[in-house]
């Protein structure tokens, strides 16, 4: 596939960023999907029915990658024809740190007050945050390697809010 | 844009209407619907019992076949208690029923016997035979559930217009007739499957945000859990639930306070379940305008109860839950056979993720749940050994990690790999689910272009020969005539492929072919014309196939040009 060519965000009239316009990318969907749906064709040729099921697909992937940060990141360095093997992990260790404390408290969160939890849920969000305005201004240096490694963080923080609103 | 945009309002001014209805195929009960500006149900419900006796006088009824369709031996018995009739469970991938003679029937042919039953009551009162259906299935079915559905529809001599999820049938109806828009929670509980969908309704699209569900969790365990704790007949215990359910009140029996006991942790795990749900489409309680009650088991009282204990959004009981997944399937039916022009999309996702087993019997996940479907993905494996021809490809549905606990769907073999050493070659695997949830897989080694089709087909246990015999010996015995019916399909096929080239050789013909191209699709079309009034079906759809070929470069053509204008700067090769 020629990524370049086919680029995700071109297709709903995006800007390529870190951040996309979720109100264009639901209109713009919808009206693709409109156009495009196999269910559209139905009284149509079978050749077009064939057709019309790959461009709803494609259509279907591309809305999915740009709707999840995580996956519209990782994305965008493909993008940039920054691939990484998908065994490599961040080898950081003031943040290993981190994640080991962070999993302690969620071990812990039975012996925690409801006003530390929420003020930790505070901390978290606010990591959270700083960590998409450091990947948007690694992007516009184009420093992807570092990019990667915020990824990483993001990817964890997600998984981490999930864990604690499951609690 | 389409050969024929179904929102076009000239449209089809002088086609006659097909006869397209919707199915209801229920655990406990099924209905038939068709649309024409309003909902017509034949005979209202019907019980799901089917007699497979061949003898009239001493019947011997086979009911909730629904809850065995698509499963093992092995998972039947890991489920059910003794619900079930005699059965034959010596294939695991088959487990039969047998009637009192010994006959033996498998759930796909109990299940096209309620089909063919449904199918005669509608025939009969319109004196016209069926064009094709919308049936519905749970949301949370998964694909082998689906295609042995498929497969019974067709046993039963139904065209198969669409598989349509239960939940997702119910808001089109509901949403149609209210034109309300928002995000919605349909909870659907019936007489053997719990489904829950995330809508989100906007002027005519039925977004699927998320689904969950139990395919194994209805009224029917209400009646089982009521039977053994009294010690009564299940039947006797289903009527008993049925009069709480209408009075509310302690009976002689029990007191609903002690049925509320009895049955908390059932109904507790469908609340367990939503909740899964609404995180998973990632909107809070406060975004949901209405919980939608679907499915005849909503009318136990603790349900509505306990929803509104765990929910702030208002509930919304007063839609007919019997009725409204038919009558969702009809307007569907109506919708696709270009019979009604409401300009209506239904965006659905794939209810469980599909995924291959690698090393270590793991699953590793090739399409996650809740994507939105039609959807691909690729998964490029290679080879372990030197010298490696064959690869096995063992594809498998569901969340966990082992693939044990997974559905199987089957397994493939790609052959023929030219011998390399290992890990050199590159077999590119590609997962295509349709419209109906349906899986197929592609399999091509990249560097040879070796390639296997494969259809998952014999995880029901029946592969396709054994099915087209049981389709022609079932035929046998019907008063269906299969010539009869091959014929009245390839003519119908025939027709509408004449009918959109027409329409579309009009509109821009001359615009988008030169004079050479447009004789050549026209003499192919002339030539359909003729054939159509033969009485041979095969050279109907010879012709028929013909003219989808002669034409592929002009379909092609308007295809870009809709791309063109819909998508700056990219043609149809930039996506396919």
């Amino acid at each position: 596939m020629n990524i370049k060519r086919k680029n995700y965000f071109d297709l709903f009239g995006l800007e390529v960023g870190i951040e996309v316009n979720q109100t264009i990318l639901e209109q713009k969907y919808k009206e693709l999907q409109k156009e495009f749906h196999p269910d559209k064709y139905s009284q149509s040729t079978v050749y077009e029915r064939k057709i019309s099921a790959q461009i709803s697909s494609y259509i279907n992937d591309a809305y999915v990658t740009l709707n999840d940060l995580i996956k519209r990141i990782d994305y965008i360095l493909k993008m940039n024809n920054f691939y990484k093997d998908e065994n490599t992990t961040l080898k950081n260790n003031e943040f290993l740190i981190q994640q080991i404390e962070h999993n302690e408290f969620i071990e812990n969160i039975n012996h925690k007050t409801d006003v530390e939890i929420k003020n930790y849920k505070n901390d978290i969000t606010k990591e959270f945050s700083s960590t998409i305005e450091e990947i948007k201004s690694f992007y516009e240096d184009k420093n992807f390697e570092k990019i990667w490694e915020c990824l990483s963080k993001l990817q964890f923080y997600v998984n981490h809010i999930n864990k604690l609103e499951r609690i | 844009m389409a050969l024929i945009t179904i929102s076009d309002p000239k449209e089809n001014i002088n086609k006659p209407k097909k006869f397209v209805v919707g199915i209801d195929l229920g655990t406990t009960n099924s209905l038939i619907a068709y649309r024409n500006k309003e909902t017509k149900f034949y005979g209202d419900i019907h019980p799901s019992v089917v007699d497979i006796s061949d003898d009239p006088i001493n019947p011997y009824f086979v009911k909730s076949i629904k809850r065995l369709i698509g499963l093992t031996a092995k998972e039947i018995k890991d489920i059910q208690d003794n619900i079930f009739h005699d059965m034959d469970m010596t294939n695991n991938k088959l487990p039969l029923i047998k009637n009192k003679s010994g006959k033996k029937f498998s759930a796909i042919e109990v299940s096209s016997l309620i089909l063919k039953n449904l199918k005669k009551i509608a025939e009969n009162d319109e004196q016209k035979t069926i064009d094709g259906a919308v049936i519905t299935v749970p949301a949370y079915f998964n694909d082998v559930q689906r295609q042995a559905t498929k497969k019974s529809a067709e046993l039963a001599g139904l065209k198969v217009l669409r598989l349509l999820n239960e939940p997702t049938a119910a808001a089109i109806a509901y949403g149609l007739d209210s034109g309300d828009t928002g995000n919605f929670i349909v909870y659907d509980l019936g007489g053997g499957t719990f489904d829950v969908s995330i809508l989100n309704l906007d002027n005519g699209i039925f977004k699927v945000l998320s689904t969950d569900g139990d395919t194994a969790l209805g009224g029917d365990d209400i009646d089982i859990l009521l039977s053994s704790h009294l010690n009564i007949e299940r039947d006797d215990a289903q009527n008993l639930k049925e009069t709480i359910c209408d009075t509310n009140r302690d009976t002689d029996l029990i007191t609903i306070n002690t049925f509320n006991k009895l049955i908390n942790n059932l109904i507790s795990k469908t609340i367990d379940i939503t909740k899964n749900a609404l995180n998973r489409s990632r909107l809070h309680q406060a975004d949901i305008k209405q919980i939608i009650l679907v499915g005849g088991s909503t009318r136990i009282p603790l349900v509505k109860e306990l929803l509104k204990q765990n929910f702030t959004c208002n509930i919304l009981d007063k839609i007919d839950p019997d009725h409204v997944v038919a009558e969702g399937a009809a307007i569907q039916a109506s919708i696709l056979s270009g019979n009604n022009k409401d300009d209506l999309l239904l965006l659905d996702v794939l209810p469980l993720s599909l995924g291959v087993e690698t090393y270590g019997g793991l699953s590793e996940k090739i399409i996650t749940r809740n994507t939105p479907i039609p959807a691909s993905a690729s998964k490029t494996f290679t080879t372990f050994k030197d010298g490696q021809t064959q690869l096995l490809i063992h594809v498998i549905q569901g969340e966990r990690e082992l693939v044990e606990s997974c559905k199987s769907l089957g397994t493939f073999v790609l052959k023929n790999i030219p011998p390399m050493v290992a890990g050199a070659a590159r077999i590119k695997v590609q997962f295509q689910i349709d419209v109906d949830g349906l899986l197929f897989v592609n399999a091509e080694e990249e560097s040879t272009g070796v390639n296997a089709m494969i259809e998952i087909n014999p995880s029901y246990g029946m592969n396709e020969d054994e099915l087209i015999k049981m389709i022609e010996d079932s035929n046998k015995t019907a008063e269906i005539d299969l010539e009869k019916r091959k014929l009245h399909e390839s003519r119908v096929e025939a027709e509408r492929l004449v009918y959109v080239l027409t329409e579309a050789l009009k509109k821009d013909g001359n615009e988008l072919l030169d004079k050479n191209e447009l004789n050549t699709i026209t003499t192919s079309l002339d030539s359909l014309k003729i054939t159509i009034k033969s009485d041979n079906s095969e050279d109907i759809v010879s012709a028929t196939n013909q003219l989808e070929k002669t034409s592929e470069f002009y379909v092609e053509r308007r295809m870009n040009r809709s791309i063109k204008s819909l998508i700056a700067g990219k043609g149809i090769d930039d996506i396919i």
